[in-house]
C-alpha cells in the first residue's frame, strides 16, 4: 500500500456517514423476527374487532336503554319555552357537539394528522440543528419540481439532498367515536397540501380537511341531571339522530405566529372560529422523549345551521333553517409527550358558552319555529353554560403510514339555563372513548 | 451507556444494549458498507446483515484480542463479500500495461472532502471496487482475498492494479493539478 491509499484509508475508516439508526433497528428488527407482521395484524385485526364489538354494543345498549320512548308527539307537553334549546341540545342536533370541537383543537395542535417517519426526529449534533432552523419544518423543502427535499451537511460541508415525495393525501380508515356523549362512526379523508414561499422555505401550514362520513349516527345519554329531568321525563335518558350523509370541509388559516383562523362548511352549517395557542417545548434526546405543554382556546362566533329531522322523538320531518350568534371560549391545557412510537397527551378544558339572544331563530320541540328575540316566547332567561372536560389520548405509530388511535375521556356539563332558580345546574356526567386507525398516502 | 456494558448486555441477549450498539456504531460501520454496495439501499442492508451476524457472534468476542470497532467492521466486511460472491466468479487476465509502482501526490487526499472520495469510490465497477476496499481497508492480502472469493491470486492483483488506475483517472478529472510521477522501488 502506498501514501496515498494509507491517508484514503485513515481518512474514510474514521469517517461516520449518516444514517437513521432507527430504520436499521426496525430492519434488523423485521430480519430477526418475521413474526411479528403476523402478530402485528392480528394485533390489527383484534383492535378492529373491539372497535366494531363497541360499535354494536352501543346500538344494542342504546336499544335496551331507549325502549320505545324515542318520539314524542306533539301534543306532549315535554317543558316551557324558556327551559329548552341547551347548547349542547343544539350542538347535538347538528351533530356538532363540544367533544367534535374538542377533537378539532386536537388536530391542529397536535398534527396528529401527520405522522413521522422517524421516531427521533431531533438532530443529534449541533450543526444538524443549525440546519434544521434555517427551514421551517424540520430541514425540509420544496424544489421547483415539488418534491420534498431534506438538506443534510456532512462534517465536511458537503450538502446532501434527499428527495422525497411530496406529502398529499391523509386517510383515516376508520375514526369511530364511541361514547356516552356521542357516538359518530365516521369516515375521513383529510388532504393536507403544505404550502411554500417562494424561497421554499415551509410555512406554517395551511390545512385544508376534508371530512366525509356515510353514515353518521349521533346518540347522547344522559346519566344525570337535575332540573334537566323535567325536559327529560318522556325520555330513558338518550336521543338518537340518524343522519344518511355527511360532509365537511374546513380551512385553517395561519395568520400569526400561534394565531390561526379555521373556517367551515358543514353539512348545512357554516363555521368560523379563531384559535391561539401557546407551546412550551421542552426536548429530551435520551431516549426520543419529547415533551411539550399546550394551552390553547378557541373563539367561536358564529353558526349559521339546518336542522334535518330523519329520526327524532319530536315525530317531525321539516327542514328549518336556524342560525344564533353566540361567544364561546373554550381553554384547554394539554401535557403531551413521545417517546419512540407512543405519543399520548392528557388534556383538561373548561368550555363557556354565552349566548347572544336577540339574534337568532331556532325551533322548539314541539315543532314551533321561533325567533329568539320574540320576547313573548321568554326564551332562555340564562345563557350561560359551562364544561369541564378530562381526556387521555393515546397514538401508536405501527409503521410509517398507519397510526393506531385511542382516547378516553369525561365530560361534566352545567347550565344556567335549566336551572329555575340563579346558579347553575349539573347537566350531565359522560365519558367516552374514542378509536381510530389512520393511512397516511404518501 | 459505557461500551462495556453495551458488550456484556449485547452478550446476554439485551436488546436495549444491541440498540444501543447501533446507535453508536451505525455511522461508521454504514461508511464500510458503502464501499461494498451498489447503492444506499443495499448499503442499509448489509448493514443491518452485519449486525445480525455481530449479535450473533457477539459471545465469541473477546476483548483482549482487539478492539470492537475492528471486529466489527470485518463481521460487516465478509458479510458484504458473501452477499456479493458470486459476481466474483469471472475469470480475468493479468494486465500488464498498468504500471502498479506509481506514486501519487498524497496531499490531494487530505484536502478533498471525504463524501466526495467516498462517491469515487462507488462509482468504481464492483468488480475492481471490492478488491480496493479488501486490500486497501481491511488489508487483506491477495492471497487471502483470492481464498474469500474463490479467484486466483493473479485476478486479484490486476483487479487491485485497475482499480488504482481507475480511481486516479477520476481524481485527475475532478483536480486538474493532481501530480502522478513513478518511481521505482
Amino acid at each position: 500500500m502506498n501514501e496515498f491509499e494509507d491517508i484514503l484509508k485513515k481518512r474514510i475508516n474514521q469517517y461516520k456517514s449518516e444514517v437513521d439508526p432507527d430504520e436499521i433497528w426496525e430492519g434488523i428488527q423485521r430480519k430477526r423476527y418475521p413474526q411479528k407482521r403476523k402478530r402485528r395484524f392480528l394485533f390489527i385485526l383484534f383492535a378492529a374487532g373491539i372497535l366494531l364489538f363497541l360499535i354494536t354494543a352501543t346500538f344494542v345498549i342504546s336499544k335496551s336503554l331507549t325502549g320505545d320512548n324515542n318520539k314524542i308527539s306533539k301534543s306532549d307537553s315535554i317543558i316551557d319555552s324558556n327551559q329548552i334549546h341547551t347548547p349542547s341540545y343544539i350542538e347535538n342536533t347538528l351533530n356538532l357537539n363540544k367533544k367534535d370541537i374538542a377533537g378539532e383543537i386536537q388536530k391542529t395542535n397536535m398534527d396528529i394528522v401527520q405522522v413521522p417517519k422517524k421516531t427521533s426526529s431531533i438532530p443529534k449534533t449541533d450543526f444538524g440543528r443549525k440546519i434544521n432552523r434555517l427551514f421551517t419544518g424540520e430541514g425540509e423543502h420544496l424544489n421547483e419540481k415539488g418534491e420534498i427535499e431534506k438538506a443534510k451537511v456532512n462534517k465536511e460541508g458537503v450538502k446532501l439532498i434527499e428527495h422525497k415525495e411530496r406529502e398529499k393525501f391523509v386517510f383515516a380508515l376508520l375514526n369511530s367515536n364511541i361514547s356516552l356523549h356521542g357516538n359518530n362512526p365516521k369516515l375521513n379523508l383529510e388532504y393536507i397540501p403544505k404550502v411554500f414561499n417562494k424561497n421554499n422555505i415551509k410555512l406554517l401550514k395551511h390545512e385544508i380537511e376534508l371530512s366525509f362520513s356515510p353514515l353518521y349516527v349521533h346518540k347522547q345519554f344522559l346519566l344525570k341531571n337535575n332540573d334537566a329531568a323535567d325536559f327529560m321525563k318522556n325520555k330513558k335518558g338518550s336521543e338518537t339522530y340518524l343522519e344518511a350523509f355527511d360532509i365537511s370541509l374546513d380551512y385553517k388559516l395561519p395568520v400569526y405566529k400561534n394565531i390561526n383562523v379555521y373556517t367551515g362548511l358543514l353539512y348545512g352549517q357554516i363555521d368560523t372560529r379563531f384559535d391561539f395557542y401557546y407551546k412550551e417545548t421542552k426536548e429530551e434526546q435520551k431516549d426520543s422523549v419529547l415533551t411539550k405543554i399546550v394551552i390553547n382556546s378557541i373563539v367561536d362566533t358564529l353558526r349559521i345551521y339546518e336542522r334535518s329531522k330523519i329520526k327524532n322523538y319530536y315525530d317531525v320531518t321539516e327542514r328549518i333553517y336556524n342560525y344564533h350568534r353566540y361567544l364561546r371560549i373554550p381553554i384547554a391545557v394539554g401535557y403531551f409527550m413521545n417517546y419512540n412510537k407512543l405519543n399520548f397527551e392528557v388534556r383538561a378544558g373548561i368550555d363557556f358558552n354565552i349566548f347572544t339572544l336577540d339574534k337568532g331563530r331556532t325551533i322548539t320541540p314541539d315543532g314551533k319555529t321561533v325567533m329568539l328575540s320574540d320576547t313573548k316566547n321568554n326564551l332562555m332567561k340564562k345563557n350561560v353554560f359551562g364544561d369541564f372536560s378530562l381526556g387521555l389520548k393515546m397514538n401508536y405509530r405501527l409503521n410509517n403510514q398507519m397510526l393506531l388511535t385511542i382516547g378516553p375521556s369525561y365530560k361534566v356539563s352545567a347550565v344556567s339555563q335549566m336551572q329555575k332558580t340563579a346558579g347553575f345546574s349539573l347537566y350531565y356526567h359522560s365519558f367516552g372513548l374514542k378509536t381510530g386507525m389512520k393511512y397516511i398516502f404518501k | 451507556m459505557q461500551i462495556e456494558k453495551i458488550i456484556l448486555g449485547c452478550k446476554s441477549g439485551d436488546e436495549r444494549s444491541q440498540r444501543e450498539l447501533v446507535n453508536q456504531y451505525s455511522g461508521l460501520l454504514f461508511t464500510l458498507c458503502r464501499r461494498y454496495a451498489k447503492d444506499i439501499n443495499d448499503a442499509k442492508d448489509i448493514l443491518q446483515d452485519g449486525f445480525i451476524e455481530i449479535f450473533k457472534s457477539i459471545k465469541s468476542y473477546d476483548p483482549a484480542k482487539g478492539g470492537l470497532e475492528n471486529w466489527m467492521k470485518q463481521i460487516v466486511a465478509r458479510t458484504a463479500i458473501r452477499r456479493y460472491r458470486k459476481m466474483y466468479m469471472v475469470r480475468e487476465t493479468y494486465d500488464k500495461k498498468v504500471d502498479p509502482y506509481m506514486r501519487y501526490e498524497s496531499s490531494i487526499i487530505d484536502k478533498m472532502e471525504i463524501e466526495k472520495l467516498l462517491e469515487i469510490i462507488m462509482t468504481l465497477p464492483f468488480k475492481y471496487r471490492q478488491i480496493f476496499n479488501l486490500y486497501v481497508f481491511e488489508e487483506y492480502s491477495h492471497k487471502e482475498i483470492s481464498e474469500m472469493l474463490g479467484i486466483n491470486e493473479s485476478s486479484s492483483r490486476s483487479r487491485l492494479s485497475r482499480a488504482r488506475q481507475m480511481l486516479l483517472e477520476k481524481i485527475k478529472y475532478l483536480y486538474p493539478g493532481f501530480k502522478i510521477s513513478n518511481i521505482n522501488f
